[in-house]
């Protein structure tokens, strides 16, 4: 189904985020990263945080880490940010 | 920035959330539309800060999510009034302060005069105070358009005023007026103000009695205020014109071969006084210079307002015999010379000859330089009848 949907976002050219439900996350420089369209944090401490995505989990590994704001829909990250990873879920691997 | 203007406003707390679920806390605030904000995880617990709304709707995920939310801290303006419910004369002397401190600034404390020489501040000052401005007065009460033409009308002598006030400073401003006399003219002659050669004699005005080549001195008429017509003196004007000369400038100077110099020996004395107003408290060293012959150097360190800190520095000198070349003590003569001559000439002098003799003293140990200047000036001086 993401498939199709990926090329009926390419025929009509529509943004890939809103017809694939992705997050789309904004990263300002290494001091500050936004988060929107995300399914709730997982796991948070002052070295990491851990995401949930429509597909998947984002870590975020940094240090003195906090989350400026939490909303329904937006999360923002502050602090030395150090790297971001990706992690699919088991399921839809 | 606004958002948190506002949390200032309304009022802002600082939670602990512990629990073992407390991530799970956090995502149902965030659905549930909790503001929840710097979050911060702190060993087994989040810090973080929310609304006083946000905390009352905390208690039930709260519940749900089997965490405990403790208020480790109150801010904002809610929590500010009601401290300052609590000590109420704190905050009616604040009130009151605030009062005061307007009405205080109501009235005028300080009046600064400036711009005129023909009338005194003192005497502005007592004539401004009947017209309503003075020290004391309601800082609006006085017309200051009103008071200023009222100061032009008392003082003729004065061609503008203006006044403005900022704060409690009234600020005026004063104008003199200045009265421009044409030069007089009256009658009289041009004379030789120093004898001289003369080299140029133009009469613009007069009749001219000394020609080029002419040796004058001083006092001698060079230009005479007589209008002449066919032989006959027709009237008297005032005699005007250029009278150039060639004069002499004479100056010694004097060197010594062989002098006594005052040298420092190295050895030091140092006094340290106080001086609180005119009173001076000596600290430390001696009350007066400990060597005959000395130069001295004062150092001084503002501590308070009105209190000084003084060094003085004693340094002990020696007298030595000097002996310097003959050509070092004609080259100080000469400079020596040189000095008094530059001196002696007056402004747009045009030197155009310099000469030095040198002679010596009987002993042989003073040199005396002589130098002999030739310039071209102006020597006319107008004398009126």
């Amino acid at each position: 189904m993401p498939s199709l949907k990926n090329l009926i976002g390419a025929v009509v050219d529509l943004p890939r985020d809103l017809v694939l439900n992705l997050p789309r996350i904004t990263l300002v420089g290494d001091l500050q990263l936004v988060i929107e369209n995300h399914r709730g944090i997982e796991d948070f401490d002052g070295s990491y945080v851990r995401i949930a995505l429509e597909r998947g989990t984002l870590v975020i590994n940094g240090d003195d880490l906090t989350l400026r704001s939490i909303h329904a829909d937006e999360i923002v990250v502050d602090g030395s940010i150090k790297a971001l990873l990706f992690e699919e879920d088991a399921n839809d691997r | 920035m606004i958002d948190r203007l506002f949390a200032h406003f309304f009022g802002y707390l600082i939670v602990s959330v512990s629990g073992k679920d407390r991530v799970r806390f956090l995502n149902a605030c965030a659905t549930k539309g909790i503001p929840q904000w710097a979050v911060r995880t702190r060993s087994n617990s989040i810090l973080m800060y929310t609304s006083i709304a946000g905390f009352k709707a905390m208690r039930r995920p709260a519940r749900q999510q089997r965490c405990e939310v403790r208020v480790l801290g109150r801010h904002g303006l809610p929590f500010m009034l009601q401290r300052m419910q609590r000590r109420a004369t704190f905050s009616w002397g604040a009130v009151f302060f605030v009062l005061l401190l307007w009405f205080l600034s109501s009235f005028v404390w300080f009046i600064e005069i400036e711009g005129s020489e023909t009338v005194t501040t003192a005497e502005l000052g007592a004539y401004m105070r009947t017209q309503g401005l003075y020290v004391g007065a309601w800082r609006t009460s006085p017309d200051l358009d009103g008071v200023a033409s009222a100061i032009l009308r008392e003082y003729p002598e004065l061609v503008w005023a203006g006044i403005s006030i900022a704060g409690s400073r009234v600020h005026v401003k004063l104008v003199d007026k200045v009265v421009v006399t044409p030069p007089l003219r009256m009658p009289g002659d041009v004379v030789a103000a120093k004898s001289g050669v003369l080299i140029k004699v133009i009469a613009t005005s007069g009749q001219a009695v000394a020609t080029n080549g002419q040796t004058v001195s001083p006092g001698q008429i060079l230009i005479r205020g007589e209008v002449v017509i066919e032989e006959q003196v027709a009237g008297q004007v005032m005699a005007e014109g250029i009278v150039e000369a060639r004069v002499w400038y004479e100056a010694f100077g004097h060197a010594q071969v062989s002098r006594s110099v005052q040298r420092p020996t190295g050895i030091l004395a140092v006094t340290e006084v106080v001086r609180v107003g005119i009173r001076e408290f000596f600290v430390a060293g001696a009350r007066v210079s400990p060597f005959e012959l000395y130069e001295s150097t004062v150092a001084k360190r503002i501590l308070l307002p009105g209190v000084e800190h003084i060094t003085i520095t004693y340094r002990e000198l020696a007298l030595e015999n000097e002996v310097v070349s003959v050509e070092v003590a004609r080259l100080e003569a000469a400079g020596n010379a040189k000095a008094m001559i530059n001196e002696l000439l007056p402004e747009h002098t045009v030197v155009v000859d310099k000469k030095l003799t040198e002679q010596w003293s009987l002993d042989g140990n003073t040199v005396t330089v002589r130098v002999l200047v030739e310039a071209h000036e102006d020597i006319g001086q107008f004398i009126p009848y």
